[in-house]
């Protein structure tokens, strides 16, 4: 049931982690214990159901080198000039490269100074794979409403290194702010990433959150959101995967309390022979909450897909509606996607619905276009965006989703006959 | 001649739905095609657009003295054909103007012209959203998504006029229309009419007749041309049905 590691490699990468400062000895006993837990468990085989469709074989078998803490920096590390930017290299903080500074509105502290907020102890391989071995993370308190969207970036430019960054962010009651986390890889490099985000949502907060994954083709990145909201909170989430040889998020949202509202959405794109999955769970744990639930795929080549949705529904959380949606384009008949819904429902007064669409480009749709002498390529290419556009279209603010459409169009082609479908 | 189709036989999954077509378009005319339910008349528009799934088992046809057939659906347009559709298809994702913008450009591509910007493109589209007395809205819809049938009517006769064709060949336009709709489309049609323009009619009743007036009449049944006349022809169907049909062609 498990793969096991190559426990003298790892002892001696974790001998480094802990050079890397912590601030109480609690955190450093939590990561003495998470350390355990890795060599103890090993990471999930494919026998283990939550792990089924993706094989991290290759993933363990190799000798990652505990990351360290860049000089240099890749010329391909290019940050937009605009934005407030919190970058991180290698998974480590730059604060040099950082646009954005810590204020009375926002407070940015470095994760290592905050040991109250690592209490979490989660059961999850992946938080245990980032507590034992976190390179670096931030705190984040958002105490009213921020006006520009907060990026947190993360650029990796080392070969065969991992790094394992991670982030607290907690919405102060009535707050608003949207983050953009951000994950990019320098081109054709070979690295591993693990990253784990807690969100605290408190009463009448409103939180968008974006996030992004473009590492190199050749990167393994595994992924934790945990997400709670409490009375009358909003998140919005949008996960864009387009990145990585292999990549996998376990996205968890509570709703705590009455009134909390999370929408989750997301667009996968996969080619060759990449594999994305993304295992969702959102737990109504309080009555009169809502939630709804879009993600869609585009895959081609010999590329994988999975996408778990799992919905729960305490007992007694009456007055529930909860709205699941998976829908997929297969534009190679050796693409797979493995998609399943899982809803667990222990109350009676509940709205839940879901479905689940797996399809090929609609023929007729691609023949009024030729008919109207738009090219094959072309007419497809469009199609192929008017797809990914359903989802898209879910991001409300003007700015992000026209950036995400960005992000989109150069996956599905170099052609720049599709900007004017902006 | 623009379009020439000969001793033309078709097939639909092996099955024969056109037994034999003749007929002869010239520039500047307008024909109907009339005749019942499955008598072959949307078969050979697609035929004449390209669609796949029909197959041509023997005859020709010849467009602007080409052979129609052996060019793909996107060169029949560039060459100046167009099918308005019995059943526009929705594209959820595309707009109208990304539509409209793409092909009026594949067009003048193809052409060896330079393509339009955005600016010239919309004043060109603005002129005839305004003849069809439709809402700019329209063009930042989605192509037909949501759209009533009346809406999706109008809308191909949009892109007819956008795109100019040398060869309109307009397939049951007229169902599912009210009278008002139905004298819009035939205010595009009239509107595009010229010398340099055919345009071929499909149509099961000739309600549409009254407000575009033919040049010819063919009355279409069990994939052949049984009949042809001038437009009294289409008042007889009227009076007449197309009761009369099987037993002319058993005669034949």
């Amino acid at each position: 049931m498990m793969l096991e590691l190559n426990h003298l490699h790892y002892q001696q990468q974790f001998a480094k982690a802990k050079n890397v400062p912590r601030v109480s000895a609690w955190a450093r006993n939590a990561q003495a214990e998470a350390f355990d837990r890795l060599l103890t468990k090993g990471l999930p085989s494919q026998r283990v159901e939550d792990w089924k469709y993706t094989d991290l074989t290759l993933l363990a078998g190799k000798t990652w080198l505990l990351s360290e803490a860049a000089t240099e920096f890749n010329t391909e590390l290019s940050l937009p000039a605009h934005q407030k930017n919190l970058v991180f290299v290698d998974g480590y903080f730059c604060e040099h490269l950082s646009s954005l500074k810590s204020s009375h509105d926002l407070e940015i502290t470095s994760l290592q100074q905050s040991p109250h907020v690592m209490h979490e102890i989660s059961e999850d391989i992946i938080d245990d794979l980032n507590q034992a071995f976190m390179t670096d993370g931030l705190l984040i308190k958002i105490n009213s409403l921020i006006e520009e969207p907060i990026h947190l970036y993360h650029f990796n430019q080392s070969a065969n290194v991992m790094n394992h960054v991670r982030h607290w962010i907690i919405a102060e009651p009535s707050s608003q702010a949207t983050l953009i986390e951000h994950h990019v890889g320098a081109a054709d490099i070979e690295y591993f990433t693990t990253a784990v985000t807690h969100l605290h949502c408190k009463e009448n907060s409103n939180i968008t959150h974006y996030k992004l994954q473009q590492e190199s083709p050749k990167a393994y990145h595994l992924s934790q959101v945990i997400s709670s909201l409490e009375a009358n909170s909003t998140l919005q989430q949008f996960k864009f995967d387009s990145g990585s040889r292999l990549a996998r998020t376990n996205n968890t949202a509570r709703l705590l309390a009455p009134g909390a509202h999370c929408q989750l959405a997301g667009l996968y794109i996969t080619k060759q022979q990449q594999h994305v999955d993304n295992h969702t769970l959102i737990h109504h744990l309080a009555p009169h909450t809502t939630s709804n639930e879009f993600y869609e795929g585009i895959l081609t080549d010999r590329s994988r897909a999975v996408f778990n949705g799992r919905v729960i529904v305490q007992q007694d959380a009456q007055k529930i509606s909860a709205e699941q949606t998976n829908k997929n384009l297969l534009l190679s008949k050796h693409a797979e996607i493995d998609t399943k819904p899982q809803l667990e429902i222990y109350a009676d007064d509940v709205k839940c619905s879901h479905g689940a669409t797996v399809g090929q480009l609609d023929e007729e749709a691609l023949f009024y276009l030729q008919s109207r002498g738009i090219g094959e390529e072309q007419a497809k290419q469009a199609l192929i965006f008017g797809f990914a556009k359903a989802v898209l279209s879910t991001i409300t603010h003007q700015d992000t989703r026209l950036m995400l459409e960005k992000l989109t169009l150069p996956e599905l082609n170099q052609s720049s006959y599709l900007e004017d479908l902006l | 001649m623009l379009l020439t189709i000969e001793n033309l036989h078709a097939s639909v999954a092996g099955k024969p739905i056109l037994n034999g077509i003749d007929l002869q378009v010239n520039l500047g005319e307008v024909h109907a095609i009339m005749g019942p339910n499955g008598s072959g008349k949307s078969t050979l528009s697609n035929i004449l657009t390209g669609r796949s799934g029909y197959e041509v088992t023997a005859g020709s046809i010849r467009y602007e003295g080409k052979d129609l057939l052996e060019l793909a659906t996107e060169e029949r347009a560039h060459q100046g054909i167009f099918l308005a559709f019995q059943y526009p298809i929705e594209i959820p994702g595309v707009n109208n103007i990304y539509l409209l913008k793409a092909a009026y450009n594949a067009k003048r591509k193809a052409q060896g012209l330079s393509e339009v910007d955005a600016y010239e493109f919309l004043n060109l589209v603005k002129a005839n959203i305004k003849r069809l007395d439709m809402d700019e809205k329209f063009l930042y819809r989605d192509v037909n998504a949501g759209f009533s049938g009346g809406e999706k009517k109008r809308n191909e006769i949009l892109q007819m006029l956008v795109l100019e064709p040398t060869l309109a060949i307009l397939d049951e336009t007229d169902s599912g229309l009210d009278i008002d709709a139905l004298k819009v489309v035939a205010e595009g049609v009239s509107h595009l009419r010229s010398e340099n323009r055919a345009f071929v009619l499909i149509t099961h009743y000739q309600r549409l007749l009254d407000y575009i007036q033919p040049d010819f009449v063919h009355v279409l049944a069990n994939g052949k041309i049984i009949k042809s006349g001038d437009r009294s022809l289409a008042k007889e169907l009227e009076k007449t049905g197309y009761g009369w049909i099987s037993q002319v062609d058993t005669q034949s």
